[in-house]
């Protein structure tokens, strides 16, 4: 289905630019009284000069006449560009027309075949065991084991360089996969649920990226606060996930 | 590891200067002050010779890097973003001036120092500049915490600044992506000092006769496939500029398959990835479907050659149809994006240290405070358009006619604040997804808004305004950028914004200072204060006067702009709402760019799928970051020494 939406909305999007360029450019097959009066935009039709270079046989601003339009036509012009709008000179109106009722089609059935995936990639995701209350449980875990550590490890460039590394693959492995299970949570607790537990998780992800600064430039009282704050901001997370989450899929 | 000197530990830092971990010191709110202020004037002397400007975030951010913690030995990683923050909150105001302000002397306007003009136009820019930030700070929530857009640029200056601590051999991933960065773009930019460039190095199309013209002995018998010029050799295939793939390949003419030579360009596509690939296919559309088909089909005027035939179209149907796009798509992004809205706000609104149980500090400037300021700006720019003239004081008093004139003056700034509002976050969302910035498209829509509103003849208010929103939403996308830099190092953002509201002021004087300065200087040497005929021809101000005679000569295809929106928000109907956005980006951006930037998006997803997606984004990031730093780098360098010389 998501072939037939995508092909559909690429169809419909090139003859809709198609259509909407032609807005202005009525061909000189139209009758004459549909013609006369509109005036030249650009320049129409060309002849060569005794120089050799191709000359406009109408140049731009110049008001259509019958007698111009038919020597437009003894020169084969099929269309000229006009300033003004008309739809009764619009011959691309129909196709369109026609591209809207195409885009909004495809854009209906690639809603639908979002839904339809978004619903299988929640049941692999819950066979390989990845639920959001799971990964947001082990980013907490990291966060709090690593404070407990650092009371423990001697030395300073030690605790610096451990909090470095734990910190970096919780920043590049588990908060992305909090992210990229998006599509579901929103679908799950609706967008305004989602922005609600995000707004803690991101102030959470955030004191982690202030922590990881301050380690790397060995600031250790800071990186202490940062951590202690932003496993109080990943508890408020989790509680707002738990409240928005069906019970039976909590965790 | 690196360890700057450390200050006594200090109670809980929610102030603005905060010394427990140094973040918003003297020395970085300083060097961003000098630094972005030597930027802004180099930038803004190059960006009227060249056409566009560069974004110094990532430039600001090396040298702090550099200054802070090379030769101070004090800077921590926080400290270098707020002294990059400072840096691009003062120069980012130059590409929103460049675009509109050098129109009015191209119409045959004069300022000088002791003009009062000039003075209300630095204020309106400076009113728009506050505005800017303040209208999007708000939103920084729902754009990065809930959206989590990409912000390719600023995801790469944070890998430099994060670079210490992330382990030798990123660090020198990074430099060796700058160094590349450099050596690829040396022979691009050096012949603006007059140097050889890629052009020297003489690689030309194959020689094709035409028979009908080698019987002539005068002139050039090369067929005008390979010979446009008609100077008697086979046209380049590698300019200083591009590599034009599709002339070596035989494509027809009316077809543009060149690629930009910018290390910038590829990497902020690796950095956008997959998503760009969309920002890929409206240029494809347009340059390679609609207009090759469009000269087929006879809708091209005869006079026009083929090779002539993307610019002639872009006049034509792909910038208004692409402006259109851009403008139903943002408009479908808001109204899908309300819920998230809403909650950033109602989250911002109801923020307080005590929800987090008396550790975080506050956040964000409250709303209060940024609704006081908004006021502020807004008053400037009624007193500014009030003491300006121009609306309702002339003929023909456009939609607003039947009003008196200060009301319309009135209703000109509010509808015009509103608009910049609307525009800041179209922009944004766009720099955010793709890294491009549709600025000029939206300064080209408030002029004619403003013109309609007031009248044809109201050109000074109308580009007044039309600067005025530039530089806010200039300063809009600079905003968020920076915000997602320090989101990504963990800055503040409260104290970013309060700096890049002070900061942000300051860039507007900068900017018209240095512009009548060489203007003046143009005066002196050529008799003409800008444009063609001096060194200093403003391509982009040269197209927004086009539009200014388009609009008073009643030549807007404005049927076109509103069938393009239709298309935007119909493509906005789908699963990705902001779909119209990326598609009508490209249609009117220049396409060798473009082409450049998306085989950057194919590069991440081929490297994805062989090294893995982790890899991709370890080893990836850094290089790419390089890469535009390496660029930027060195066009700022030749910017400066072109402004020294003149």
């Amino acid at each position: 289905m998501r072939l037939i939406a995508n092909i559909l909305l690429i169809a419909s999007l090139v003859a809709g630019l198609f259509g909407a360029a032609t807005a202005y450019l009525p061909p000189l097959s139209l009758p004459d009284d549909q013609l006369v009066g509109a005036t030249l935009s650009a320049p129409a039709g060309a002849r060569a000069g005794s120089d050799g270079v191709l000359h406009p046989i109408a140049a731009t601003g110049t008001r259509l006449t019958p007698e111009l339009i038919a020597a437009l036509r003894s020169a084969g012009v099929p269309r000229v560009r006009v300033k003004e709008f008309s739809t009764h000179r619009w011959t691309g109106s129909s196709l369109f027309l026609a591209s809207c009722f195409g885009l909004a089609v495809g854009a209906l059935l690639g809603r639908a075949e979002r839904k339809i995936a978004l619903t299988m990639s929640e049941s692999k995701n819950l066979d390989r065991g990845v639920t959001p209350e799971i990964v947001l449980t082990t980013i907490r875990r990291a966060v709090d084991d690593l404070r407990a550590e650092l009371t423990q490890i001697p030395g300073e460039s030690l605790r610096q360089q451990h909090a470095l590394d734990v910190l970096t693959v919780v920043q590049e492995n588990l908060v992305p996969e909090f992210v990229a299970l998006r599509p579901w949570l929103t679908v799950r607790i609706g967008l305004a649920g989602y922005a609600r537990l995000m707004d803690r998780f991101a102030a959470g992800e955030r004191q982690i990226n202030r922590a990881w600064s301050a380690a790397a430039d060995g600031f250790e009282a800071e990186l202490a606060a940062c951590l202690d704050c932003a496993a109080e901001l990943l508890a408020e997370a989790a509680a707002r996930l738990e409240k928005k989450a069906p019970p039976s899929e909590a965790s | 590891m690196n360890q700057p000197d450390k200050p006594k530990a200090a109670s809980t830092g929610g102030g603005l200067f905060q010394s427990r971990y140094p973040e918003a010191s003297f020395s970085a709110i300083v060097f961003g002050l000098v630094f972005g202020a030597i930027m802004n004037a180099a930038i803004t002397y190059s960006g009227l010779k060249i056409g566009f400007t560069i974004t110094g975030t990532a430039i600001a951010a090396v040298m702090g890097f550099g200054v802070l913690r090379g030769i101070l030995r004090r800077g921590s990683i926080l400290e270098v973003n707020i002294g990059q923050t400072v840096a691009s909150a003062i120069n980012v105001v130059n590409a929103g001036v460049i675009f509109t302000i050098p129109a009015l002397f191209l119409l045959g306007e004069r300022m000088t120092f002791s003009d009062r003009r000039f003075w209300l136009i630095t204020l309106a820019c400076v009113a728009g500049s506050v505005l800017g930030v303040v209208f999007i700070v708000p939103l920084r929530k729902q754009m990065l915490d809930i959206e989590r857009l990409r912000f390719p640029t600023p995801t790469a200056v944070a890998a430099i600044l994060k670079a210490p601590g992330a382990g030798t051999a990123k660090s020198v991933v990074l430099v060796m992506g700058i160094l590349v960065g450099m050596i690829v773009y040396a022979p691009s930019g050096l012949p603006a000092l007059g140097l050889p460039g890629y052009a020297a190095l003489d690689l030309r199309l194959p020689a094709k006769i035409d028979p009908a013209l080698s019987a002539n002995s005068a002139g050039s018998s090369l067929t005008e496939q390979v010979d446009r010029d008609r100077d008697g050799q086979p046209d380049l295939v590698v300019t200083n500029e591009a590599i034009d793939v599709g002339r070596w390949l035989g494509l027809p003419d009316s077809m543009l398959l060149a690629f930009a030579i910018a290390p910038f360009a590829f990497g902020a596509g690796f950095l956008t990835g997959r998503p760009g690939l969309l920002v890929l296919a409206g240029g494809v559309l347009a340059y390679l479907i609609l207009n090759p088909l469009a000269y087929t089909f006879g809708w091209i005027p005869a006079t026009v050659r083929a090779h002539q035939v993307p610019a002639y179209a872009l006049d034509a149907y792909n910038r208004p149809l692409g402006i259109g796009m851009l403008l139903g798509g943002a408009l479908m992004g808001v109204v899908t994006a309300l819920p998230s809205i809403f909650e950033a706000v109602k989250s911002a609104a109801l923020a307080s240290r005590q929800r987090a149980g008396l550790r975080a500090p506050r956040d964000e400037i409250g709303l209060l405070s940024l609704a006081l300021i908004a006021v502020s700006g807004i008053a400037v720019l009624l007193i500014v358009v009030e003491y300006l003239g121009g609306v309702g004081d002339l003929g023909d008093g456009g939609w607003l006619r039947s009003l008196d004139p200060p009301v319309a003056r009135a209703v000109v700034v509010l509808v015009s604040v509103a608009w910049i509002w609307f525009a800041g976050i179209i922009v944004s969302q766009c720099s955010g997804m793709t890294d491009w910035s549709p600025m000029s498209g939206m300064a080209l829509l408030t002029v004619v808004l403003v013109m309609m509103l007031a009248g044809k003849q109201a050109v000074i208010p109308a580009v007044m305004i039309g600067a005025a929103l530039c530089v806010a939403i200039s300063c809009a996308t600079d905003m968020m950028g920076d915000l997602k830099t320090g989101y990504l190092v963990g800055a503040q953002p409260r104290r970013q914004q309060i700096l890049q509201l002070v900061a942000g002021t300051l860039g507007p004087l900068v900017t018209m200072a240095t512009l009548l300065l060489i203007v003046g200087a143009n005066l002196k040497l050529t008799g003409l204060p800008i444009g063609p005929g001096t060194p200093t021809e403003a391509p982009q101000a040269q197209a927004l006067r086009a539009v200014i005679t388009g609009v008073q000569g009643g030549e807007m295809p404005y049927a076109l702009y509103g069938l393009g929106t239709t298309l935007g928000v119909l493509l906005g109907l789908g699963s990705f709402a902001g779909l119209g956005v990326l598609i009508g980006l490209s249609m009117y951006l220049k396409f060798i760019h473009i082409l450049t930037y998306g085989l950057g998006c194919v590069t991440n997803i081929v490297v994805g799928r062989i090294k893995g997606r982790a890899w991709a984004e370890a080893w990836g990031v850094p290089f790419c970051a390089g890469l535009i730093v390496g660029e930027a780098l060195l066009a700022l360098v030749i910017n400066s020494l072109v402004l020294v010389r003149g």
